[in-house]
């Protein structure tokens, strides 16, 4: 029966060609249905009816293919104005733009310049984004998940609401950036910096990887840092208000001179963070 | 007559399948399942008026998924194919309670205006 659902899974997924995750997703679908039509036989089926009632539950074969290449949040693929999804951006100078919804999944815009641009609500997701710079740009509530961002510019841009999850920002500038409510969540942050007049109120950086970032001397207030890898992140002289950081690795972060409220001290004094040189406010 | 019936599976599927994303995550907040264990338990649940098939489950997960509101591991299954198993992350767990907690608001005000 293996070899049945195998040749049939093949046949349906063969339209589709070849796609990253198609080995996996035939693994998972062939070992669901094995179990399917092991059920339906106990149950008293006779083969050919339950064979045929296991393949009617596979579905709709084109959601496999778009849920692994593009975003399966479909209150995204609403008509864009400016749909400029899948394009080639390359080094482009949008500087000054209005973009505002425009839609740029899986584009590349290596290199671009963005700055300066009103890039609201715009989706970028997956899109390759390294080196680009988005310099005094506002991309409030704008879809950035899964986008490559590696040692991209967002200084003085409005990151309100924006959404990183599980981006590739290591070495990125967010220097006097508004950071309200922006979720970085599963990102890699390696030596990102957040420098200057940065606000971070309500920043989620869950499961993200921080190493090697300096906090110092800024103003941190409900910030998340569950989860998060915090190797050699320093805090020294920063001021912690209500900030969270469950099962984040605290023994390696430097707290050194850092004042913080009693909410966020106690769990970190038992989660053995060094915490000799703090101030409590 | 049969159109009627129709339309009203079709509406009511629709309003059950905008929570598909809830009723996964509910059951993974009791353990850790992989897809079968899942779609069977979602039929059974509900004395099979809701099914999910393995497509809308499968695109349902991804998206879970890549929210970091699942983590998916391989189990090592030796008879049989693979089984790809979900657990539940704990920002998986505060999505599911806040949903949970609309739903409640949203069934108390229908139901005062329906």
């Amino acid at each position: 029966m293996k070899q049945k659902l195998e040749a049939h899974l093949n046949e349906v997924f063969k339209q589709y060609g070849d796609f990253p995750a198609l080995v996996d997703v035939k693994q998972e679908l062939l070992g669901n249905l094995e179990d399917k039509f092991r059920d339906l036989m106990q149950q008293g089926y006779e083969e050919s009816v339950a064979f045929q009632m296991t393949i009617d539950s596979i579905g709709d074969i084109s959601e496999f293919t778009e849920s692994n290449s593009n975003d399966a949040i479909t209150d995204e693929r609403v008509a864009s104005p400016r749909n400029l999804s899948s394009s080639n951006l390359r080094g482009a100078d949008l500087a000054g733009s209005s973009l505002v919804n425009a839609n740029f999944k899986n584009s590349s815009l290596k290199n671009a310049d963005l700055s300066n641009s009103d890039l609201r609500e715009s989706v970028l997701s997956s899109t390759e984004l390294s080196r680009a710079t988005f310099k005094g740009s506002d991309l409030s509530r704008a879809n950035l998940s899964r986008a490559e961002l590696r040692e991209a510019n967002f200084t003085d841009s409005n990151l309100t609401g924006t959404a990183f999850k599980g981006c590739g920002l290591n070495r990125a500038k967010f220097d006097s950036a508004n950071l309200t409510n922006t979720r970085f969540i599963g990102s890699g942050l390696k030596e990102a910096s957040f420098g200057g007049q940065v606000k971070l109120i309500d920043t989620d950086f869950s499961k993200s990887d921080l190493s090697g970032v300096k906090f110092d001397n800024l103003v941190l207030t409900g910030v998340k840092f569950d989860n998060a890898s915090l190797k050699g992140v320093s805090f020294q002289g920063a001021t912690l208000n209500n900030v969270s950081f469950h099962h984040a690795a605290v023994k390696r972060a430097i707290f050194d001179g850092a004042s913080m409220d009693k909410v966020t001290f106690a769990p970190l004094k038992s989660a053995g963070a060094l915490l000799e040189n703090v101030r409590i406010i | 007559m049969y159109i009627v019936f129709m339309s009203e599976t079709k509406l009511s599927s629709d309003l059950l399948r905008g929570h598909t994303d809830t009723m996964v995550l509910k059951l993974l907040n009791e353990g850790d399942k992989y897809g079968y264990e899942i779609s069977k338990l979602i039929t059974e649940k509900s004395r099979g008026a809701y099914q999910l098939n393995e497509a809308t489950m499968y695109s349902c997960l991804k998206r879970l998924e890549r929210e970091a509101c699942i983590k998916s591991y391989w189990g090592d299954e030796t008879n049989g194919g693979r089984r790809k198993y979900y657990s539940i992350t704990r920002h998986g767990q505060d999505l599911y309670v806040q949903n949970k907690e609309n739903w409640e608001n949203a069934k108390t005000i229908l139901s005062k205006l329906l």
